[in-house]
């Protein structure tokens, strides 16, 4: 089948890529991106990280005696703002 | 005369004080400092003795003290300025620890506790947000198990979806996903005929969670004892993930070299795949691929199975349906309002799409 061999094809370079000597990564990226596009959408889900126990608790105390907090996160913006609104949203405003 | 005599005095005591002193630092240069660093040392003990036995500082859940790992920080902890923390322990996975302080910078690992709870989904655009009441039944179960001693995931006790109760929670995931409204339109999904307006719908449900089931790099581990599938996967997300399509019915039944299994509401065997590759998430890509061939049917295309965060999926869609991606979008945004953690699903056929493959490749 025509788009087999296709897809073969693209496989083998796909290896070669994955066990490079060098600029592994950036080859990988180039040749993952030859696949993965023109999707079809399906959908979205949603998981909630939940907190330790007594963690808005002990922000507010240490907001309270002045120091100040980071937070570093992989996560989208929009998802740790909304998270720190739904935990404790004494601490932000 | 008085006075003059005590004028005296004074100057002479101030006069034999300063002597002294002087005396004693060239006398005891060598002797007070070595003194001095052994009794702050002392005090220090005394202080990493007090934070272990303070009561207010104890971890409950482990029954485990502060211990203070080095004795030179408690005296810097009085001026720490800025805490730096991570959310989600990508750093450390384990409890609360204090990786660092200097001088004014604290840094903390791990706000959340690594625990994930599948919340809601929105499927072709509808959204599931699943039942209040089961899921909080089934924490307090969790709860009670932990704090009882036991510790370990709580099987969930006989449930109306026979499929689903031999799945038991994995390690990082609290509760179950349970929802009677996509209950219902699974069930309808599965009596749907090809051709009624209902098979499209159906259609999205299958490939979502077979989406699921099957876009990860979890392992399947089985209890020989009662044949309870538990999932072990590296990011608790994910076991997150395979948990949930598991919860309504798309159960993955391992993995055997290249075939997954896995088993549908839709047939009564396990369904197999062959797996031919896996895209890797790496946290530039932002995203993972499988691509699988369905085994045992007439139907041999491939299936390139994608999750990944909404930025790189949306720009990777085709054109069209435009509805479906704005009503998605806006399920997304209101998702990440209420602070939890998205994925974008999709997927494509590869023959499908061989023509614009190659002018892409190109």
């Amino acid at each position: 089948m025509h788009t087999e061999d296709q897809y073969e094809s693209w496989s083998a370079r796909y290896h070669e890529a994955t066990v490079a000597m060098d600029d592994r990564e950036g080859k990988i990226e180039k040749l993952s991106d030859e696949l993965e596009w023109d999707l079809r959408l399906l959908g979205a889900t949603a998981i909630e990280d939940r907190l330790q126990d007594g963690v808005p608790e002990t922000i507010a105390d240490l907001k309270r005696a002045g120091i100040k907090i980071w937070v570093a996160t992989g996560d989208k913006l929009e998802t740790a703002i909304g998270w720190f609104m739904c935990t404790s949203p004494q601490i932000i405003g | 005369m008085g006075i003059r005599s005590h004028h005296v005095s004074v100057s002479f005591v101030c006069l034999l004080l300063c002597l002294l002193i002087v005396c004693l630092s060239t006398r005891f240069q060598n002797i007070v400092p070595i003194s001095l660093y052994i009794s702050v040392e002392g005090v220090r003990t005394c202080q990493a003795l007090f934070i272990y036995f303070d009561k207010e500082m104890w971890y409950e859940k482990t029954d485990q003290a502060t211990l203070a790992g080095s004795w030179n920080l408690s005296d810097d902890l009085g001026q720490i300025e800025y805490i730096f923390s991570d959310k989600t322990g990508t750093l450390t996975q384990v409890c609360s620890h204090v990786t660092a302080v200097k001088s004014t910078v604290l840094i903390v690992s791990l706000l959340a506790q690594n625990s994930m709870i599948f919340r809601q989904c929105s499927i072709g655009g509808k959204v599931y947000k699943g039942d209040p009441e089961a899921s909080e039944d089934n924490e307090k179960n969790r709860f009670s198990g932990t704090s009882s001693g036991s510790g370990t995931a709580v099987q969930q006790p006989v449930s109306d979806s026979p499929q689903a109760s031999n799945v038991k929670l994995s390690h990082d995931v609290l509760i179950h996903f349970r929802d009677e409204s996509l209950k219902n339109d699974l069930a309808d999904a599965v009596s749907a005929d090809v051709n009624s307006e209902n098979a499209s719908h159906a259609r999205i449900l299958n490939g979502f969670f077979s989406v699921l089931a099957l876009c990860h790099t979890a392992l399947a581990s089985v209890d020989p004892e009662t044949g309870a599938i538990e999932y072990k996967a590296q990011s608790p997300d994910e076991a997150a993930l395979v948990q949930a399509a598991a919860d309504v019915g798309f159960i993955f039944r391992g993995r055997d070299r290249e075939i997954l299994k896995l088993q549908t509401p839709f047939s009564q065997e396990v369904e197999k795949y062959e797996l031919l590759n896996i895209l890797e998430f790496t946290s530039v890509r932002k995203r993972m691929s499988v691509v699988v061939r369905k085994l045992d049917g007439d139907d041999s295309r491939l299936f390139l199975l994608t999750k990944g965060a909404d930025s790189v999926i949306f720009e990777r869609l085709r054109a069209g349906s435009d509805d479906l991606k704005k009503t998605t979008e806006q399920q997304l945004d209101d998702f990440a309002n209420e602070g939890l953690r998205t994925l974008t699903l999709a997927y494509k056929i590869i023959p499908g799409e061989c023509l614009s493959f190659v002018s892409f490749a190109r």
